[in-house]
């Protein structure tokens, strides 16, 4: 951590010394090493973040390069963790990684995210969104969600016990297929989430906490709305206290 | 009234980015939607069910919250309402 000084020059000034050390102390959990993952882990890497836990069990294919910028060439037929270990050490080598080259499942997913400090969505699935929803629900740990498709995408930060969970903002999955995608619109809601990890790790801003953002980069439209909870929602029920 | 309906994403595609609808007074949400989802033919199909409702994933806000589909046949709009439909991602 000798060049924290010259290396963090122009971010210090944003949240301070100790904002910096707050940062170089916490493990973020990222689930996905893909288009989303790669803006997340890389913006979080070159931050100063202590520690990454990324988990992915993906081999990188060709098809993927066209956004997932922790992977080149060389790494088709790699595994996406491992590809993403090397890129992500080669920009901050102070950086802790565990890459977990495994699926999320119901069986792993509490001891896979044990001791991190907020938990990041960058899946491309519901079915994992949901049990890191749970997950969060049951450890109180943060979890920043996000989504693409085409040019536009979604993104909230889910505060345990203070927000609504993913399941009250989104009762039903929407359809699942492949879909297509371009690089920068997940390097837009990746970034964003990325920025969600930093405000909530150095305590600086504005979460989005509570709040749903949806872009369209087609049209250029943001917007925000206010989600709450929904009082029939089976997970808030299973986990959360009842509260007002 | 004269109701606007603001669409992002897929829904911006099939029908339109800023759509006007022309409803009766006291018409719903549901009733706005249906108007839109009537000038498009089969891709109707995108946000109603073959019963006409609001397919349960579409994100409807209106005045900055949510509303959930089965609500939209409650809310009664005013002239000059806005509202937007959303089509949740789930890519990553
Ligand atoms: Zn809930």
């Amino acid at each position: 951590m000798s060049s924290i000084t010259t290396r963090y020059t122009r971010q210090i000034p944003l949240f301070g010394r100790e904002g910096q050390e707050k940062l170089a102390d916490a493990t973020v959990f990222v689930a996905g090493a893909g288009g989303l993952g790669s803006p997340v882990a890389t913006y979080l890497a070159v931050a100063g973040v202590g520690e990454l836990i990324i988990v992915d069990d993906d081999l990188v294919q060709e098809s993927n390069l066209n956004r997932q910028f922790l992977h080149a060439n060389l790494n088709i037929g790699m595994r996406k963790v491992y590809s993403a270990a090397e890129t992500l050490a080669a920009l901050n080598p102070d950086l802790t990684l565990t890459a977990i080259p495994e699926r999320i499942t119901p069986d792993t997913v509490d001891s896979l995210t044990d001791g991190a400090d907020i938990l990041v969505d960058a899946t491309d699935n519901f079915t994992t969104r949901y049990l890191l929803n749970e997950t969060a629900l049951t450890t109180g740990i943060p979890l920043v969600h996000g989504a693409v498709e085409g040019f536009s995408g979604q993104m909230t930060t889910i505060i345990p016990g203070e927000t609504p969970c993913l399941s009250c903002l989104f009762p039903h999955p929407p359809p699942e297929k492949e879909t297509p995608v371009i690089g920068a619109t997940a390097g837009v809601i990746g970034s964003l989430q990325a920025m969600e990890v930093i405000k909530y790790l150095t305590g600086t801003g504005r979460l989005l906490a509570g709040r749903l953002l949806i872009w369209d980069g087609m049209s250029g439209r943001t917007d925000y709305l206010s989600v709450s909870h929904r009082p029939d929602c089976c997970v808030c029920h299973k986990y959360t206290v009842s509260k007002s | 009234m004269r109701i606007t309906i603001i669409c992002y994403a897929r829904f911006r595609d099939v029908f339109g980015e800023e759509s006007i609808v022309e409803v009766p007074d006291s018409a719903t949400i549901l009733d706005a939607v249906r108007l839109l989802a009537g000038r498009v033919g089969p891709d109707a199909d995108l946000l109603l069910t073959p019963e006409g409702l609001i397919r349960d994933y579409v994100m409807v806000v209106h005045q900055g919250s949510r509303i959930l589909p089965a609500e939209a046949g409650t809310i009664t709009l005013s002239d000059g309402d806005t509202f937007t439909l959303f089509p949740p991602v789930s890519g990553g």
